[in-house]
């Protein structure tokens, strides 16, 4: 026992170093930010817009050094051995499939396949897929039904694979999982659970029942999915960003958070035993926003399981686990805004009782993360108005001295306080690129060189957008600080492409905002307009930007391993579709089709 | 009268019903407690602190 207790306590000092390390250097560099910052403002004389923007700077900097921790703490580590169990294994899993309103045929194809590549592994028996219907819409709910049937014919897969419909939304996802638990949960002793547009390996999900069977105290594993079926320039930029920086900043993650780990909503397996006994979802007292239903379940859930001694980790040495993505910037900022307000609301329980530590740091993560763009914006804001508040320069400081004392320009400071938040933003992705070039890691991504030329167009465009998601955000927050519930839409998923009128009605405001920003600085501090312009500038041509980066992407950039050699479900997945949707009678037409003819 | 498009729907939903269903097994998953309850600590105390009402004068 002697080996394991020595392994474990090594593992959680390496976990508090990293902690430590990392918290450390993001004060540090947020420290130097707002020295570098008053002593910049101080030059024409301190006032309290230059203390309130070196306090904001602050905030900003320790947030974005934060996040370059992380990678920095992913590139220079490598993921621990896991434990498995070896042979055959033994275990009953429930793969939860929640659907909300989804086209059903795109979902299904998604079980069949993922039916075949575990029948593939010889464990497939093993596994039973449970259809968790909180559809509203009693079309799509019909169609559900057709769909089902069809898929039981198609698999042949009789008393594996359940469809059941909520006759009401309550808990809405958490609720749809907790219901399911509360009537079958004892059946079962794993459960992955996906989202509807999840897509995974049979290999990979046996491999995440080898290892829960290993470890008895995991309640949760969590695996890294990747962007799959990107068309347009958008999403296959956001497929590029996932596949190649996300591993890393998982890996970085991993091992600051120990045995706390995250919970994403999906593509995790669970104890269920674990999860029923730790995860029952109150509703918070009051009123949405910030009451009722918790929105981010999945970040509590993983608190919960922490709290109650569970383990919670992430894996990010495991394959073939995959998800679809949003194509365009306004999908992503609808899901953002229900995800704003998700982590807004965990401002409720940062104090709940029991929780480890680290879970109250994760919530606070999840609030600065969309603070944070509020800081930059409250920034830009107080530096346009600043000379409002800025003394009159007095030239003759020193009494009875005849001469002029001219003050001396602290614009060097600014400018390297400028570099350095542009290093913290630049230099990670750039030190993993070179990672990436040395490990061989890019080979996949058809080579270094185009590795790098996706990362140099991946950096351009995040910094054109990062103002526009800047104003999306800093819009969610003060949507939810007033009291508007986002609601549950269901997620737009599909094609994607917006035409310059649908852009542009997803985004006039920014541009008014833009202009009336940049008239502001123009009136009040001219010296700024030059340095707001890469701000202002993307909000100014929003629609331009979010319509062209909506169309399909024909660049040979952005390629990653998946797109370019595809998998084996993610093969059949599109077979099965082939197949249903052109040898078949489409989805749309009347019911009952062919499907319930045959089942 | 039951049409013929509304009676197939009846049958798809009897056999969605017979060959979907969920096994039964059900297993408890007790509310967790995430907000401090009220008046439960010191602090609690502390903050709810108002100060003390008082009649009115002339009554």
């Amino acid at each position: 026992m002697a080996a394991p207790v020595a392994d474990q306590a090594h593992s959680d000092g390496r976990v508090y170093l990293t902690r430590s390390i990392s918290l450390a250097a993001s004060l540090a560099a947020a420290a130097g930010g707002f020295l570098l910052f008053l002593q910049f403002g101080a030059s024409d004389g301190l006032d309290v817009i230059d203390i309130l923007r070196s306090v904001l700077i602050f905030a900003s900097t320790f947030w974005l050094a934060w996040g370059a921790m992380q990678a920095l703490a992913g590139l220079t580590t490598r993921p621990p051995e896991r434990p498995r169990t070896e042979g055959p294994i033994t275990t009953r899993t429930a793969v939860l499939v929640p659907v909300y309103n989804e086209d059903p045929v795109a979902t299904f194809a998604r079980i069949a396949a993922m039916e075949a590549s575990l029948q593939e592994t010889g464990f497939g028996d093993l596994f039973h897929f449970a259809i968790l219907s909180d559809t509203r819409n009693d079309d799509i709910a019909a169609k559900e039904r057709h769909w089902f049937l069809r898929l039981l014919a198609d698999t042949g897969a009789e008393g594996r694979m359940f469809y059941r419909r909520r006759q009401n939304n309550k808990g809405r996802k958490a609720g749809n999982i907790e219901d399911f638990i509360r009537t079958s949960g004892a059946a079962y002793p794993f459960a992955i659970i996906l989202d509807a547009d999840s897509l995974m390996e049979g290999e990979t999900m046996v491999e995440m029942v080898r290892r829960m069977e290993a470890v008895p105290d995991l309640g949760l594993l969590q695996t890294l999915p990747v962007i799959i079926h990107a068309k347009s320039r958008f999403g296959r930029i956001m497929q590029f960003a996932g596949a190649f920086y996300s591993p890393i900043f998982a890996r970085g993650l991993a091992m600051m958070q120990g045995k706390t780990g995250p919970f994403w909503g999906h593509n995790a397996i669970v104890r269920v035993r674990a999860f029923a006994e730790s995860c029952g979802m109150p509703e918070l007292a009051g009123k949405p926003p910030f009451g009722g239903h918790i929105l981010s379940h999945d970040y509590v859930e993983a608190a919960l399981l922490a709290r109650a001694g569970w383990t919670v980790r992430v894996d990010d040495d495991i394959t073939g686990s995959f998800e679809e993505g949003p194509e365009n910037i306004v999908d992503h900022a609808k899901r953002d805004r229900r995800w704003c307000q998700g982590n807004l609301q965990h401002s409720r329980l940062l104090l709940a009782p029991g929780l480890k530590m680290w879970s109250r740091f994760v919530f606070l993560q999840g609030i600065l993360a969309y603070i944070a763009p509020v800081f930059w914006l409250a920034f830009l804001a107080a530096s346009i108005i600043a000379p409002l508040f800025a003394p009159p320069i007095n030239y003759f400081p020193v009494e009875y001295w005849p001469f002029p004392v001219l003050p001396v320009s602290q614009a060097s400071k600014a400018l390297g306080l400028a570099v350095g938040v542009v290093g913290l933003l630049f230099v990670p992705k750039i030190l993993i690129v070179i990672d990436a070039a040395l490990r061989r890691r890019a080979v996949p991504f058809a080579g270094t060189a185009r590795v790098a030329k996706s990362t140099v167009a991946e950096l351009l465009f995040s910094s054109i957008t990062a103002p526009i998601f800047l104003m999306y955000q800093t819009r969610s927050v003060l949507q939810v600080l007033r009291g508007a519930d986002g609601g549950w839409p269901a997620q737009t998923r599909g094609d994607g492409t917006l035409s310059l009128a649908e852009a542009w009605s997803g985004s006039y405001w920014m541009v008014t905002n833009g202009v009336i920003g940049l008239g502001l600085a123009n009136w009040f501090a001219p010296h700024l307009v030059l340095w707001l312009l890469p701000v202002a500038l993307p909000m100014v041509m929003a629609p331009i930007i979010i319509s062209w980066s909506s169309k399909t992407s024909k660049s040979r950039l952005f390629a990653t391993p998946t797109e370019r050699h595809g998998s084996a479900v993610i093969r059949q997945q599109d077979l099965i579709m082939q197949r249903w949707q052109g040898n078949e009678a489409p989805v749309q037409s009347a019911l009952p089709g062919q499907a319930v003819t045959h089942a | 009268m039951t049409s013929l498009s509304e009676q197939a729907q009846f049958e798809i939903e009897t056999r969605v019903r017979e060959l979907g269903a969920l096994p039964v097994a059900p297993m408890a998953m007790p509310l967790q407690v995430l907000e401090i309850q009220r008046g439960a600590g010191l602090v609690d105390m502390l903050l709810q602190l108002r100060p003390a009402r008082t009649s009115k004068a002339g009554h």
